[in-house]
């Protein structure tokens, strides 16, 4: 399987509107992959329509799985989705429990899931974090929380609806570099649905969501070779980008950089 | 309005200390940045601005009037009409109704006077880039970005004088962010507003604070205009991150000795390296 999903010319009606007409879209597996589209552009929906939320006109395949009501428990139990601020999603009293409970359903042992928590503590520093009310934490430790109950399930595929937004930059960079040893090993494939354009640095694929249509789709450098679908799409170019476009017009530099210290050290050899 | 900080604490009720001793001087009609990590005190220190918490130690001074750890209620509520205020749990702060109901409310809790509340109403949505068509929208058909420019609206249709919002990018594109940016500054000039924007985002803050305060633990570690914040040392102590363009900047000021001016504006930015690095 090279794509983990497949959507065929979908059309989606919401409420007499029509939201999705005829839209195609692929995604490679084992890829870290950005979903960029400003707010209202679809990116719920359509996270919707892979989750069985939402019903289109044609059947959605994701992880080989035919995205139907019968098939909804088999295809969520290898999935693990990131979704944005929603109130009262905690619902355990300890942040412990909250991480222990995706196990508890898995029929893990009990010292299995002591090592995956102990794991998880070990990585991320959040030790201080096991026993405090998941409802009481700062939004950038609930994020981190959110984050973790999706990962300790070892999801085949990571759904992130712009569940990253209040982390610190040194959180998010830490989580990315987890995600993406993971998408080395082969073990992962991540859909990161979000406005953010400078998180697409992270990416190597990036699909541009436009009004409910997939504008362009490909590798990053591919992508940031287009300034004017950036444009098209209401969304900046990530700054770096933007500043290899500025001085390559000035021949400056001849590519695209994504690391502000490669850049420096070639313009000031 | 000019709001003093004076020696402020605020411990919540399991002793952890959010503030401490914390002075602040913001002055009227600017638009003052507080800048920290998580954990900084943020929070706490918008809702005290607010009036929704009080101090445990220390006063804040709003005019002649003086907020203490106990106050007078009906000099609070006379007080929060003034007041404009977005948390960053904002969407807690919804009636789950109508956008017309939503920012109706608004109306009669503040007990804002006019002839044609309708009017008002869709003069709000306007002003913040929400169409007239979602009036009767219920507010979970909207997107989260819709959901933030509403509660903009919200927050401005009583006219408060003075406007706090904390983290005022979260949730917002870089084209909405630049809306607000633009509805911001015609708040300060032409309707002559107070605004404190509290956040973590510096590469927001950089763009239209004239003042910027640091925190970190409940106190002021650093302040001051804004390029002598970002250029600064101090702030790289804390864990917050330096705008992009000034991170670019000073890289290449300590990595190579360069000597570039500290900018704003990505096209300045682009002139300096071509006459340094050719």
């Amino acid at each position: 399987m090279k794509n983990v999903l497949e959507i065929k010319n979908l059309s989606f009606k919401y409420d007499q509107e029509l939201i999705f007409d005829h839209l195609n879209l692929t995604v490679a597996k084992n890829k870290f992959t950005t979903i960029l589209g400003t707010s209202g552009s679809g990116k719920t929906t359509l996270v919707k329509l892979l989750m069985g939320e939402l019903i289109g006109d044609r059947i959605v395949v994701l992880n080989g799985i035919a995205v139907t009501k019968d098939n909804l428990k088999q295809l969520y139990s290898t999935i693990g989705t990131v979704f944005e601020n929603q109130n009262d999603i905690f619902i355990f009293k300890t942040v412990l429990e909250e991480l222990a409970f995706p196990l508890e359903n898995k029929s893990y042992s009990p010292k299995q899931i002591d090592e995956k928590i102990e794991a998880l503590c070990e990585c991320f520093n959040i030790k201080h974090l096991l026993h405090q009310n998941p409802n009481m934490l700062t939004a950038s430790d609930k994020e981190l929380v959110n984050l973790l109950m999706a990962l300790i399930k070892n999801p085949q595929i990571l759904i992130i609806d712009e569940g990253l937004k209040s982390l610190d930059k040194k959180t998010k960079e830490k989580v990315i570099n987890i995600l993406k040893e993971k998408i080395k090993n082969k073990e992962l494939t991540v859909l990161y649905f979000t406005h953010n354009t400078e998180d697409s640095l992270y990416s190597d694929d990036i699909i541009i969501l436009d009004n409910k249509n997939v504008l362009d789709y490909g590798s990053k450098e591919e992508i940031y070779q287009n300034e004017d679908l950036f444009n098209k799409a209401h969304l900046e170019l990530p700054f770096i980008v933007d500043l290899s476009k500025k001085l390559q017009f000035y021949d400056m530099i001849d590519h695209d950089y994504f690391s502000m210290e490669k850049m420096v050290n070639d313009l000031w050899k | 309005m000019e709001i003093k900080v004076n020696h402020v604490d605020y411990t919540y009720d399991d002793k952890t200390k959010a503030l401490n001793n914390l002075n602040m001087l913001i002055k009227d009609n600017t638009i003052t940045g507080i800048i920290g990590a998580k954990a900084a005190g943020k929070t706490t220190l918008a809702q005290i601005l607010a009036l929704e918490k009080f101090p445990v130690n220390g006063s804040v001074q709003m005019k002649t009037i003086t907020i203490a750890k106990k106050n007078d209620k009906e000099m609070i509520q006379n007080l929060m009409k003034q007041i404009g205020f977005i948390s960053e749990y904002y969407n807690e702060n919804f009636l789950y109704d109508t956008v017309y109901k939503e920012i109706d409310f608004m109306l009669n809790t503040y007990e804002y006077v006019t002839l044609n509340h309708e009017k008002r109403i869709k003069d709000s949505l306007k002003i913040v880039g929400l169409s007239e068509n979602l009036l009767h929208r219920h507010v979970n058909t909207l997107s989260q970005g819709e959901k933030k420019k509403l509660m903009l609206a919200k927050m401005l249709s009583y006219n408060p004088k003075i406007i706090i919002i904390d983290e005022p990018s979260l949730d917002l594109d870089s084209y909405s962010q630049n809306e607000l940016i633009k509805l911001l500054r015609m708040m300060k000039t032409r309707y002559h507003k107070t605004i404190i924007l509290l956040s973590k985002d510096t590469n927001f803050i950089n763009k239209l604070a004239d003042y910027i305060y640091v925190i970190e633990e409940g106190t002021v570690k650093e302040e001051g205009r804004k390029y002598d914040v970002f250029s600064g040392d101090e702030l790289e102590k804390t864990a917050l991150d330096l705008p992009l363009i000034t991170s670019f900047i000073k890289l290449a000021r300590q990595e190579k000795n360069v000597k570039i001016e500290y900018r704003d504006d990505i096209y300045d930015l682009m002139k300096d390296v071509y006459q340094s690095a050719r």
